[in-house]
């Protein structure tokens, strides 16, 4: 009996599923905040992806909200200073938002930099260019941040709809099509497992021959890729960015979180960010406008108690 | 029978701090033999392994490979040219399965891409190595000796030329010894020449073609197995361990 | 731009000196705890926040000049510091880098939160004398000098109690080899009480001092965190020495750059600093080989 796929999946296919409900559903039921929880879910869930990748390997990033930044902020000069299509600004963000992989990964991973302080370095790696992004404020709006203006509303040229369903099947269609690259390839089972191994046992990968750097590296790129389209979407769906939203802190822990939250499990992230995000979501809603503060304060506490919950479960393993 | 030279160091000496872990040491390696290195603790063994394999850097001396100068190239850049070794205490990839441990083997040496083909040569190896029916747990959950034998099994189903065992048969006894030696004798048939770092001297005897002595970082003698292990000195080095 | 005259210059180098000096103290308690818990305390600006609302109140309504409250908030600071261990810190002991990290990040956003419910996000200030010592051309700002005085013997003494005492020793002890030290009949649970109780104890004291010349505002837990963090990652990990030079680094940057162009170009300069140095040494200038 030919069994083609004969090294057990690293990946099981449920976000598939989940993917397909989610594009169904509107159908059922229409619901506009609904569909805007969807959007922010999955573009989340996406970001995610792309840091578990390196995570695999043993390095946690609490910045990677840089390249969501540059993908928004370049999307922005692309367009409205420079002329291009949307899609031609993609041909700008992929580049920058490797090339700024490239710059902190060779950095860190010649030098040998990992655990907390490979933390602490895209934290202020995110904090420098936030801080640069305000800086300039001729070019970038400050930190009051910048809007976008599509200029006419040729689709040909710009990736703008006045509704939300075309965002939502974009980026159902895209998060599929990530799932698909990362579970159907013998290479992607091969980047993944080797990933994994580095993260494990970083000597125990070299004496089997494996390019520590390298493999982090890619990883890496791919992640920054991966966030910088979110970025490019972001801006495309909400018309409006600042420093902090794109650099900062707060989203480069929830992109975390989200990882942690699944166990560093690709199959697992779309599902729980569309359990957390929504969550957040109408935290903020409900009491942030009941009393500003209290959505963050309720954030924390959760986060505390889902980390700590699961550290104690471990314990009694 | 002349034989071929694969690997050789030229008075390669590392310091630490004061200590001489190796001190002006040459030794050379032919192609498929089974060479042993042993000595009393403390002697150099494992320090040279790591220099050999580019975990160390020497302080003086290099290291070849035939006739290619690999001293000072990083770890991986000298499993990828065949040289691959297994650690003292061993280092499986805990989390992953035995047989996904072997898989990564054999994905990361020359050879085979096709995943059919990687799978059935996993499986070959754990079968060789007798961890076939432990294929699927986890490594983690494998008992000491399984670890051992999941660590050879790595080594070897990277097919490298040069494999460098690191105390492979420390906790062995009997029959496991029996099997580990067997194991090690075909992997020679297939071409692979073994280097096997040892301290207990009763298994290499056995097993080594030749034997190399170190002892405080030096080379203290080489030979036939039953001419090392009368030698005076050899007897002298293991004592002054008692 | 100012013009480059050199009185400017050495007024914005003495401002350094005494802002180096006092932010010396926002990071000996993260060095201190991060050295010996080994833990990622991401709350640490969050407490030396709550410490300058605390004495914000208490000067407000009680009428207190704040640096008459240093020692009073000291002590509570670090009771509070007693509590958080018991509640959240020992339970968490067990978790990974990764995972302290994220509980402690959960606890700087619950206290940012909680700042905001209770005191809203408008910006405190006191009212304290802004008077300065003029010598030759300089003016010394007397809040400023009071503040930088008392970090220092602050940061002495710590540094003293650290070195010379016995429990100081026990510490450091700890902070090397925390299995070797309890074969050695140290109590590693006591000394970890000790050390938060320092650790927020010193916060608090930051906060005092920075409230008397600074606004405190739900968030400003973050900037003096964040320095904290640069402040010991340049300095290097488990050096109180460490931690002065690398607060007179910043100190002395911030002034400088920030006179000459703005706030946001002297961080963003000081954060290019901190990757250098991790680049570099990643132990910190003096810093031990931390096992992170």
């Amino acid at each position: 009996m030919r069994n083609i796929l004969k090294i057990k999946n690293f990946i099981s296919i449920y976000p598939l599923i989940i993917l397909v409900m989610v594009g169904v559903s509107p159908i059922f039921y229409y619901n506009d905040w609904a569909i805007h929880l969807m959007i922010l879910s999955l573009m989340y869930a996406v970001m995610g992806l792309g840091w578990i990748l390196l995570a695999l390997a043993g390095n946690v990033s609490l910045g990677n909200a840089i390249y969501f930044g540059l993908g928004a902020y370049f999307t922005i000069f692309s367009i409205m200073k420079w002329n291009l299509s949307s899609y031609e600004a993609i041909g700008i963000i992929i580049p920058i938002s490797s090339l700024a992989a490239i710059f902190i990964g060779y950095l860190t991973f010649r030098f040998g930099i990992s655990g907390i302080y490979f933390a602490l370095t895209t934290i202020a790696f995110a904090e420098i260019l936030r801080e640069l992004f305000i800086f300039f404020r001729e070019y970038t709006g400050g930190s009051l941040g910048t809007y976008i203006l599509f200029k006419d509303s040729s689709l040909i040229e710009y990736f703008a709809f006045d509704s939300k369903l075309p965002y939502l099947y974009f980026i159902i269609g895209f998060t599929f099509l990530v799932y698909i690259i990362l579970i159907i390839p013998s290479r992607t089972k091969k980047f993944l497992m080797t990933l994994r191994a580095i993260g494990e046992d970083e000597l125990a990968a070299a004496a089997l021959g494996i390019n520590l750097s390298r493999y982090k590296l890619a990883a890496f790129i791919i992640g920054s890729i991966l966030t910088s389209l979110m970025g490019w979407l972001y801006i495309h769906y909400m018309r409006y960015i600042t420093p902090d939203v794109g650099f900062g802190l707060s989203l480069s822990l929830y992109i975390a979180l989200l990882g942690v939250a699944s166990n560093l499990r690709l199959e697992h992230v779309v599902l729980v960010a569309m359990i957390l995000t929504p969550l957040g979501e109408l935290l903020r809603a409900v009491t942030g406008a009941l009393l500003a503060g209290l959505d963050i304060l309720i954030y924390g506490l959760l986060i505390m108690l889902i980390i700590i919950i699961r550290v104690l479960m471990r314990r009694r393993r | 029978m002349k034989k071929e030279v694969i690997l050789y160091t030229r008075e390669v000496s590392k310091y630490f701090g004061g200590v001489r872990a190796l001190d002006n040491v040459s030794i050379s390696i032919y192609e498929k033999e089974i060479l042993g290195i042993m000595g009393p603790n403390g002697s150099g063994k494992t320090t040279l392994i790591n220099v050999i394999t580019g975990y160390i850097k020497p302080d003086k001396g290099r290291i070849y490979m035939r006739d290619e100068d690999i001293t000072g190239l990083p770890p991986y850049s000298i499993a990828k040219l065949g040289i691959v070794r297994t650690f003292q205490i061993p280092r499986p990839f805990k989390e992953m399965s035995v047989i996904d441990n072997v898989i990564i083997s054999i994905m990361h040496s020359k050879g085979l891409k096709n995943e059919n083909e990687i799978y059935k040569e996993a499986l070959r190896v754990l079968e060789e190595v007798g961890l076939y029916d432990r294929r699927n747990l986890k490594a983690k959950d494998l008992s000491d000796i399984e670890k051992k034998r999941l660590e050879l099994a790595k080594g070897l189903a990277a097919e490298p030329k040069v494999l460098m065992l690191d105390e492979v048969m420390a906790g062995a006894r009997g029959e496991e010894v029996e099997n580990l030696i067997r194991i090690i004798r075909k992997a020679r048939e297939r071409g692979i020449t073994i280097v096997a770092v040892e301290h207990i001297v009763s298994a290499l005897t056995r097993l080594a073609d030749r034997i190399i002595v170190l002892d405080q970082g030096r080379v203290l003698t080489e030979g036939r197995p039953e001419e090392v292990i009368n030698n005076p000195l050899v007897k002298k080095a293991y004592l002054g361990e008692i | 731009m100012f013009f480059l005259t050199p009185e400017i210059i050495l007024q914005a180098t003495i401002n350094g000196i005494l802002l180096g000096g006092l932010y010396v103290l926002l990071s000996i308690g993260l060095n201190l705890i991060t050295g010996v818990l080994k833990i990622i305390n991401f709350a640490h600006g969050e407490i030396i926040m709550l410490s300058m609302y605390i004495t914000f109140w208490l000067s407000l309504i009680l009428g207190f000049n704040p640096f008459e409250l240093v020692i009073p908030i000291s002590i509570l600071m670090g009771l509070i510091g007693i509590l958080t261990y018991i509640i959240l810190i020992k339970p968490s002991l067990a978790s990974s880098d990764i995972e302290m990290l994220m509980i402690t990040a959960g606890l700087s956003m619950f206290m940012q939160g909680l700042a905001q419910v209770l005191w809203k996000s408008d910006y405190r200030i006191l009212k304290v004398y802004a008077g300065a010592i003029a010598l030759g051309g300089i003016y010394i700002s007397i809040p400023l000098l009071i503040a930088s005085i008392i970090s220092f013997v602050t940061s002495l003494g710590l540094y003293l109690f650290l070195m010379k005492s016995v429990r100081g020793a026990m510490i450091r002890s700890v902070a090397q080899d925390r299995e070797m030290s309890s074969l050695l009949g140290i109590d590693s649970e006591k000394i970890y009480y000790l050390v938060t109780f320092l650790s927020f104890m010193t916060a608090g004291i930051a906060g005092v001092l920075l409230i008397s010349m600074f606004p405190t505002y739900p968030t400003a837990g973050v900037i003096y965190g964040l320095l904290a963090w640069l402040i010991m990652v340049i300095g290097g990990l488990g050096s109180v020495i460490g931690s002065f030079i690398g607060g007179m680094i910043v100190g002395i940057a911030e002034s400088l750059i920030a006179t000459f162009y703005n706030v946001e170009l002297a961080r963003a300069f000081i954060f290019i600093i901190f990757v250098i140095i991790i680049a570099l040494r990643p132990s910190g200038l003096l810093g031990a080989r931390a096992r992170v």
